[in-house]
């Protein structure tokens, strides 16, 4: 549950905001890296 | 009857920003999603600039509508119905389409909150939360369906 709040908040935090863009799929990649999530499940491509 | 300029050519990137921003607002506000007219009101924009905007969104992933409608389903984290996540946060209660977009509420709301729901596989009840930017619970959040297929049924996801 803590890793799902780690990665809650690296992808929603400033969702809502005007200037907000879709991030990249290598950033999408990157944030599952950064929250430990790895492995052919959380490829993007 | 208020008068619209109709868009110029090359400004639907910019109409797409502002509408997805105000059915975001709107979730936000009210934890509810906008209709079509309501936008276009509220963005001073004509009704089918809107609706073509709507309809550009969902394309794109950026919303869910519900089939078969111009209707917003979900804004991630929102969802539009109630689900099995209703969020709780000081100001009301939002329902979040899955426990990672439960956590999203919180996070996009920069606010404490608490989830009340059942467990998948049990069903056993389970609450777990955002307090003070920690996450009170033990339980683990099971991931069915890898992310790059999350979108071949969504509701589903």
């Amino acid at each position: 549950m803590a890793q799902c709040w780690h990665l809650a908040r690296l992808w929603y935090r400033g969702r809502e905001a005007l200037e907000w863009r879709r991030p990249t799929v290598e950033r999408m990649e990157a944030i599952f890296a950064d929250v430990g999530l790895a492995g052919p499940f959380w490829s993007l491509k | 009857m208020a008068m619209h300029r109709e868009p110029l050519p090359g400004h639907e990137d910019e109409i797409d920003r502002r509408v997805r921003h105000g059915i975001y607002q709107s979730f936000m506000e009210t934890a509810r999603a906008p209709t079509a007219a309501g936008l276009a009101s509220a963005l001073d924009l004509p009704l089918d600039a809107v609706a073509r905007s709507i309809d550009r969104l969902a394309a794109a992933h950026a919303i869910a509508l519900a089939p078969g409608t111009r209707n917003v389903w979900m804004a991630f984290p929102f969802s539009a119905v109630p689900t099995a996540y209703p969020v709780t946060t000081a100001q009301r209660t939002y329902w979040a389409n899955c426990a990672w977009d439960a956590l999203g509420v919180s996070a996009l709301l920069g606010v404490d909150a608490e989830v009340h729901t059942q467990c998948a596989d049990c069903g056993d009840s389970l609450v777990f939360g955002v307090r003070q930017g920690h996450v009170e619970s033990h339980a683990v959040v099971h991931f069915l369906v890898p992310p790059k297929r999350f979108w071949e049924n969504v509701g589903f996801t």
